[in-house]
Order: structure tokens, then C-alpha cells, then sequence
């Protein structure tokens, strides 16, 4: 899930502006007899949607989301929009690790556009998102859900390729994230890095120098009731005095909220592993047993 | 503000009195110097921003360690993103954009990344606009029900309130930070805990942060409204959980 050695290695700058990529993706789910069925789908650009038959389970319908350009080079836009009707259950994930590399100075732009229908669900869980020193990227990730519907927000992101000792120094990253349940604004975030990023993030109220972080956003008529079992499974402490004290491993950081019917999880690690290993935990505690299998490939 | 009651008092030439018309007298921030004073009743002294978490672990646990921490709040956590959220309410309430106005009030509310982080705005931001409407009415202030059926974030109501009464945005600005950094540095005071000398000599440092911080805030538009926060977002959660707590954030 959290490979940073990579088979090859583009080098953005060389790449004319007239080949740099767009990708679009659709993909529309219908709910049919108690499963779900593929229904619209639009590809273009870089942007393939893989609907693995390893992927099936006995209601949802997983979709595996392939960029074909290998990543995302400065210019480079990809706009994912998915749709999940009245009762459709989709898992989304993505076919590896998405890779921002250097930018010489042009922006890449990510939208990812999510909306669920009554009693429908998305899980949103990507493979992580590994920023090259030196990228330029804007991020957007809006949901429209439907008051009873749930959705689950899965979003890596490592700093760098740290396997190789690289940190992200320098260029931009912001991310927008806008959720509405009922048509009303419930959750809004945003990560805004630029300028000398590499001494931004050494400071001790930001990421004290490590590279890897996520959130988990539940939005679900029973997000709140899972709390308690998300912090056992992250090894932290309740609050009543008979807890034993928090069992975190020394390479990460965590905390879990919960409030206004959402679960939000925000994990710090000093890279991928640590990282990669929390979610999987968390995930677990939400029950979301089936992970996806290209995860474990 | 009225003089009424007090007999008139001669003021040596050039020096304008309270009766001076605000035309003529330079920009009046009393109304600044009040509302963001720890007396004002938004109960600002019972949050402290999960400062409380950051001095258990040790992050923060002397003066050095509190001056980088407030610091990085100012322009990287929670406190920078209010700022840019008061600038946007107050250049909405100032042009009478209702529009707008609900735009800044709904991101507002649902900008937090914890549950206690929105308790603090939210509690502090309804108490605020209580005690203004009733202490210092504006028919602006009056109107807000009809354009936000919900609750209001601190900074925003400071910024209606300043807009409404014709504070200048910049000295609002400022005054908000220097209020939030000094209530934090008061938290801090308590906890570590450090001397009276220490705190002041903190808050006297963070001013030329405030300063810095101004013009920054004001040149961000809604779309890129956030930080890098991350410890102290993971501190706003972990807070919840704290066996022993003073406050409430």
C-alpha cells in the first residue's frame, strides 16, 4: 500500500506542456436486488476504472481506479466523480500509491466529487498519495451525502519519498475538503503547505518533523457510537481512571473525535509503515472487514 | 459612550474628547478594547485550544516552548484560519453581502477538526453576539437571524459585530490574535506553570507575530482557508480524553 520505491523515474520538467495529462473519471452505481450494479461510466485521459471480480462481495461493488499516466506531473488534472444511488454500497480505491512528482512550477489539480442517495454508502479509501519534493498540488474533495447514507473518507498522505531519505522541502500542497449531509456543511478542512515546508513542518504544534499523516472521516447515522472502539484499536486511552495509559507505538501519534453524527481520526507517523498499520486498525474497529485486495498485493 | 451623565471636562486644544464625532476624531477602537478584554462574558478563560494536552506531554513546558507553540497556532493552526474567517465576515457584513455572510457562517461552524474545537468557537461565538446585540445594538447584528438560522463561530461574530459598529478590519484583526494569544498564554501561565514575568515577556514576543500575521490573513480567500496544525488538531482530540482537565478545550 505504502510502496515509495518506484520502477521508474519521470522527470516532470522534461515533459512538453502539450502531453501533460488530463483525466476524467465517472462512475455511477445502482443498487439492484439487494447488490450493486455498475451503471454510467466515463473514462478519459489517464483516468481507467477496474471493477475487479476479487472485489466482489455480497453487496457493494468495488471499483479499483487506475491512473495510466503513472502519476501526476505540474499541469496534470484529474476529476474523479462518483456516484452512488439510493442504497448503492461502492468501495473505491486506487491500483497504487498516487505519485505527485516535481513540478517545474506548473500546478496538478485533484477534484474528487463524491455523492451518496438515501441509505446508500461510499467508501472512499485510496492507496496513499506520496508528494515528491518539489510538487505543486491542490487537492479538492467534496461530498454531497443524503442524511441517512455513510460515508467513509480513507486519505494517506506521505511527505516525500522517505524510503529514500527525501523530505518534502519545498513547493505546494493545499486540500480542501467540503462535506454536506442533507444539503448542510458538516465538515470543512483544509491543509494549506508552502514556502520552506520542510522547516513548517519541523515546527512542535505542526507535524514535528514526520512525513506521513491521514485522516478518517466517518459521516454515518452511527459514527459517534464507534468512538470508543476506535481509540482501543489506535491503543488510546478512554479517560476513566482505571484505563491503562495509551499503548501508541513510538512512531506515531493519533487522536479520534467524535461529534455532530462523524468520526474524524487524524494520524501523525514518522513515515508509511506506522502509518499503513493504524488505518488498517481503525478500519478493522469500523467494521469495514473487507478491505480491499489490491491493498494486500 | 454617551457623556450625559458627567459634566463636560475643558480638554486642552487639539486633543479630541468623547464627543468628537468619529469624522473627525482618529478610527475609536474602545468598543475593541472591550469586547476582547478576558471580562468580556464569552467565558474565553475556560477554553484553552488543547494547550492543556500540549503541557502534559511536555510540548510545551516553558516559556520558550509556549512562545513556538503560540506561534505556530498563529500562523499555522486554528487561531490563523479564524483570522481569515473574521476578515471574510466583516468585509460581508461591511458591503451587505447576506449572501456572502451565510457562506462564512456555514463554513464557519463546520471548520473543526475535533469536537471540543467547535464547542469552543461556537460557545464563545453565541455568547459573544448575545451580550453585543443587548451591550452595543446594531440593526446589523439584529438582522443575523434571518440570513444564519444557526450558530455563529467566535471570530465571525467578531467580525459582524466590528463591521457593524465600524471598527477598522486591520485593528480588529490584530486586537482578536493579540486576545486569543494572550488568553492562551494565560492558560499556559496556569498549567506549566510559569511566572507573571515570564507570561508577559511571552505576550509582549507574540505581538510582532500578531503584526506579521495580519496582512497574511487578509489576503486569503475562502477556498484556501486552513493550516498544518496537525499536532495540535491530534491535541484538540486527545484533550477529551485527559484525566485531569481545567478547561474545557
Amino acid at each position: 500500500m505504502f510502496a515509495t520505491e518506484l520502477p521508474f523515474e519521470p522527470v516532470a520538467a522534461s515533459i512538453p506542456i502539450e502531453r501533460r495529462g488530463q483525466g476524467r473519471l465517472v462512475v455511477e452505481a445502482h443498487a439492484r436486488d439487494g447488490r450493486t450494479q455498475r451503471g454510467r461510466v466515463e473514462e478519459s485521459g489517464f483516468a481507467r476504472v477496474r471493477f475487479p471480480l476479487s472485489g466482489r462481495r455480497a453487496h457493494a461493488l468495488e471499483a479499483v481506479l487506475i491512473n495510466t499516466g503513472g502519476g501526476l506531473a505540474g499541469g496534470d488534472v484529474s476529476q474523479t466523480i462518483i456516484r452512488a444511488a439510493d442504497a448503492a454500497q461502492l468501495v473505491v480505491t486506487t491500483q497504487a500509491a498516487e505519485k505527485i512528482y516535481r513540478s517545474d512550477g506548473a500546478l496538478s489539480r485533484i477534484a474528487v466529487d463524491l455523492s451518496a442517495g438515501a441509505g446508500a454508502r461510499i467508501d472512499w479509501m485510496p492507496q496513499s498519495t506520496i508528494v515528491f519534493d518539489g510538487a505543486r498540488v491542490e487537492r479538492s474533495i467534496a461530498a454531497e451525502i443524503a442524511a441517512d447514507a455513510r460515508l467513509l473518507l480513507v486519505e494517506p498522505v506521505i511527505l516525500g519519498r522517505t524510503a529514500r531519505g527525501e523530505r518534502f522541502r519545498q513547493g505546494l500542497l493545499h486540500d480542501r475538503w467540503r462535506i454536506r449531509r442533507n444539503g448542510r456543511l458538516v465538515y470543512a478542512d483544509g491543509l494549506q503547505l508552502e514556502g520552506d515546508i520542510a522547516r513548517l513542518l519541523d515546527r512542535r504544534a505542526t507535524a514535528g518533523g514526520w512525513a506521513a499523516f491521514a485522516t478518517l472521516l466517518l459521516v454515518a447515522p452511527d459514527a459517534e457510537g464507534r468512538l470508543q472502539e476506535v481509540r482501543a484499536a489506535l491503543g488510546l486511552r478512554d479517560g476513566s481512571p482505571e484505563d491503562p495509559p495509551d499503548t501508541l507505538p513510538a512512531n506515531l501519534e493519533a487522536g479520534a473525535s467524535a461529534w455532530d453524527g462523524m468520526l474524524s481520526v487524524r494520524l501523525l507517523a514518522r513515515d508509511g509503515a506506522p502509518l499503513e498499520a493504524a488505518i488498517r486498525r481503525v478500519l478493522a474497529a469500523l467494521g469495514v472487514a473487507d478491505i480491499p485486495r489490491i491493498w494486500h498485493s | 459612550m454617551s457623556g450625559d451623565a458627567a459634566p463636560e471636562r475643558r480638554l486642552p486644544a487639539g486633543v479630541a474628547s468623547s464627543q468628537t464625532t468619529s469624522a473627525e476624531a482618529p478610527a475609536d477602537l474602545l468598543a475593541l478594547f472591550v469586547w476582547l478584554s478576558p471580562a468580556y462574558p464569552v467565558g474565553a478563560f475556560a477554553y484553552s485550544h488543547a494547550l492543556e494536552w500540549a503541557v502534559e506531554t511536555g510540548d510545551i513546558r516553558d516559556a520558550a516552548t509556549l512562545a513556538g507553540w503560540v506561534d505556530d497556532l498563529l500562523r499555522h493552526g486554528g487561531p490563523f484560519a479564524d483570522a481569515v474567517l473574521l476578515a471574510h465576515a466583516w468585509r460581508a457584513t461591511e458591503t451587505e453581502d447576506d449572501a456572502a455572510l451565510a457562506e462564512v457562517l456555514e463554513l464557519a461552524s463546520a471548520f473543526a477538526p475535533a469536537r471540543e474545537r467547535q464547542m469552543e468557537t461556537l460557545n464563545q461565538g453565541d455568547a459573544f453576539i448575545s451580550a453585543t446585540r443587548l451591550a452595543w445594538p446594531s440593526p446589523r447584528l439584529d438582522r443575523l437571524p434571518d440570513i444564519w438560522a444557526g450558530r455563529v463561530a467566535y471570530p465571525v461574530a467578531v467580525g459582524i459585530a466590528a463591521a457593524a459598529h465600524g471598527l477598522p478590519l486591520g485593528a480588529t484583526l490584530g486586537a482578536y490574535l493579540n486576545a486569543v494569544a494572550a488568553n492562551l498564554i494565560s492558560a499556559a501561565v496556569r498549567l506549566v506553570p510559569l511566572g507573571q514575568t515570564d507570561g508577559n515577556r511571552t505576550l509582549a514576543g507574540t505581538t510582532s507575530t500578531v503584526r506579521a500575521v495580519v496582512p497574511l490573513a487578509l489576503q486569503v480567500p475562502l477556498d484556501r482557508l486552513g493550516g498544518a496544525a496537525f499536532r495540535s488538531d491530534i491535541a484538540a482530540m486527545r484533550h477529551e480524553t485527559q484525566y485531569t482537565r481545567l478547561f474545557r478545550s
